[in-house]
């Protein structure tokens, strides 16, 4: 084997923790107020895709959802919208002034209602929460942090369960994983 | 006489086996809908789960089918009885980014002469087993049944 095989060989060895590092992003929660509703389908959303450059097909990838994050306009796909079945699309104008849209089948919210989008790699949540994280001024000091923190305690354990059904396990695993799925994710 | 007992009993039998019905709550509508990938122990226990939340845990028992699958029975007044199957059936899916993914499509039957009791019910245990599974976030667009 040539020196320089073994120097690439090396190097690709010595960087494959530092990668899996990177592709295990931190949840990021941030809040918004509905202000649009659209009810589509799997042909709208596609269509939409087109429109708005592919995010929705790439929305499912690691790598993307930091353009989706940052882009002041995103379109994220939770679940699953490829299919004729009636999907909603929110449209979220986001305490810093962004607007994101999410498309989820969840038709519960309304017009008003605030929202936390959770977002962590693959994982996006739509998450009805309290007025107050949607007021400017609405919580401050201490008790923000300690919201803030709750709530990402929340997503995180959301996602867990989520990752731990998406795996399988033991029967007590999956126990568990279904009854936080239910308390942390809806 | 005999002849007499033998019309009647006909008669009793045919309309008891008239009014047995059987009808399906699925996700999926002719070629729509969704395919939750799962691994089949976990959609096991969201079966296990969805039915136990309606039907007594001593009255369930598992399908007989070769994937996951539990019936028990629901009862209208004395006589009425319809047998809830809730199952997840294995399909094939498509996810947004195209990729082609195995996993699970929920359905809930009745059959039997209670449809005014198994018909609700099969709609709450169907609606349960689709809340869990959007929870999951797993959905991928249904292509076919396996």
């Amino acid at each position: 084997m040539k020196f320089s095989t073994l120097v690439i060989l090396a190097a690709l060895v010595s960087s494959a923790p530092l990668a899996s590092k990177e592709q295990a992003p931190a949840m990021q929660v941030s809040y918004g107020q509905v202000n649009a509703i659209e009810v589509t389908t799997k042909k709208s959303a596609i269509a939409r895709n087109a429109l708005i450059g592919s995010l929705v097909g790439l929305a499912i990838d690691d790598s993307v959802s930091g353009a989706v994050l940052g882009a002041s306009t995103g379109f994220i796909v939770t679940s699953m919208i490829e299919a004729d079945r009636r999907v909603f699309l929110y449209t979220l104008e986001m305490t810093d002034g962004d607007r994101q849209s999410i498309a989820v089948e969840r038709p519960d919210l309304a017009i008003g209602h605030c929202a936390a989008i959770e977002q962590k790699g693959k994982h996006n949540n739509l998450r009805p929460v309290s007025a107050v994280h949607c007021i400017e001024g609405g919580v401050s000091g201490s008790s923000k942090d300690e919201l803030e923190n709750h709530r990402l305690l929340i997503a995180e354990k959301c996602h867990q369960a989520r990752a731990q059904l998406a795996n399988g396990g033991s029967s007590e695993e999956i126990e568990t994983a279904l009854r936080n799925l239910r308390s942390y994710c809806d | 006489m005999f002849h007499k007992v033998s019309v009647i009993f006909t008669i009793t039998l045919l309309v008891m086996l008239a009014s047995c019905t059987t009808s399906t709550v699925t996700s999926v509508d002719g070629n729509s809908g969704n395919v939750y990938v799962l691994p089949a122990e976990v959609v096991d226990r969201m079966l296990l789960d969805a039915m136990s939340a309606e039907i007594p845990k001593g009255g369930i028992s598992r399908g007989s089918t070769p994937y996951p699958s539990y019936s028990g029975d629901v009862k209208w007044g004395s006589v009425d009885t319809d047998t809830i199957t809730a199952m997840a059936r294995p399909a094939t899916g498509r996810r947004t980014d195209g990729g082609i993914v195995q996993g699970f499509v929920f359905e809930v039957q009745r059959h039997g002469s209670a449809p005014a009791t198994g018909s609700p019910t099969a709609k709450r245990i169907h609606a349960k087993l689709q809340t869990d599974a959007e929870l999951t976030g797993t959905g991928a667009a249904f292509i076919e049944f396996k």
